[in-house]
């Protein structure tokens, strides 16, 4: 049985200070690695069973109206058909 | 008829302000009642305060995820409907830019600390129905208390703001990397209003701090006079 695996990534926009993502650079920095630009965004995670085009289009109106903020953050939307466990 | 305009208080699973505004509101000329986010009849209602809190545990984004509940969808009737006015205070104002209800949005302070304590303000519009009984330029202090304070605005929305009025008040100090140090805003009708200090928290004469009570004050008054009631 295969099922669809859906990733939708969420990083605020790159003109916005992420105050999280900076504080995780400096700590990178002091420990030997010359992060630069470190932003922190998070990953919204879940399978579904089925995959088609209504509702495809229907996640990415849910990843940009609820899963993001347009007017501060920028999303892309990841599937992948997966075994099931 | 009915004497008074009725002010519901909106809950939602991680307000926590609620009680404090219901008192704040008690000594106005106005009926109370609790508004819970699964149920959308706002039928009768004039006022809706949604007051701070940290609704759904701030998951997701704050204000996000009670912006998709029943009384948001609600709300937004009662504001196209114009159906009477909106307050959201802290988690309030979160939750009305997630819903889109204000512009801008709310996202983490730039020093990533939570920020709790007693700020000043500049009344930016004195001529609204919450700061119409202060003066331009004029200087209160109320209390903040929020991570999530920093309002963000996209440039052209942004000078909209100030050429229409829509700043009520700005932080004399910048406390959270706010465009502008913009505390406080309404949208462009003038019926949803938004800011993060909480006037809720600064109502107490006895304890010489009444310049809180003075915005919620004026709020109710002006919608009164705008309104005929019998008492």
């Amino acid at each position: 049985m295969k099922r669809w695996k859906v990733e939708v990534e969420v990083f605020l926009r790159e003109d916005l200070l992420d105050p999280q993502g900076r504080a995780i650079g400096e700590a990178l920095q002091q420990h030997g690695i010359p992060a630069e630009d470190t932003r922190m965004g998070k990953v919204i995670r879940f399978f579904v069973d089925r995959m088609d085009t209504s509702l495809e289009a229907r996640i990415r109106e849910m990843a940009e109206g609820f899963l993001s903020n347009p007017v501060i953050e920028r999303w892309e939307v990841r599937m992948e058909e997966v075994e099931s466990r | 008829m009915s004497a008074q305009p009725t002010l519901g208080i909106a809950v939602f699973p991680g307000t926590n302000c609620e009680r404090e505004t219901f008192e704040a509101f008690r000594s106005l000329p106005v009926r109370l009642r609790y508004l819970w986010y699964e149920d959308p009849d706002l039928s009768g209602v004039d006022l809706v305060v949604l007051p701070g809190g940290f609704s759904y545990g701030d998951y997701l984004r704050a204000g996000a995820i009670a912006r998709i509940s029943p009384l948001v969808d609600a709300l937004r009737v009662f504001v196209e409907q114009e159906q009477g006015w909106v307050l959201g205070i802290c988690n309030g104002f979160q939750v009305l830019t997630e819903a889109h209800l204000l512009p801008g949005a709310l996202i983490q302070n730039t020093s990533g600390r939570f920020v709790c304590r007693r700020v000043a303000l500049r009344v930016e519009n004195p001529h609204t129905p919450l700061t119409r009984t202060l003066s331009a330029g004029e200087v209160i202090e109320l209390p903040v208390a929020h991570g999530e304070g920093r309002y963000v605005v996209d440039a052209s929305t942004r000078r909209k703001l100030w050429e229409r009025g829509q700043v009520l008040l700005t932080y004399v100090e910048d406390i959270n990397g706010s465009v502008d140090q913009i505390a406080g805003v309404m949208n462009e009708a003038g019926t949803v209003y938004g800011m993060m200090p909480h006037p809720e928290r600064a109502v107490d004469p006895l304890r010489g701090w009444p310049d809180g009570i003075r915005l919620l004050q004026s709020w109710v008054e002006s919608w009164r006079e705008q309104h005929v009631y019998t008492g």
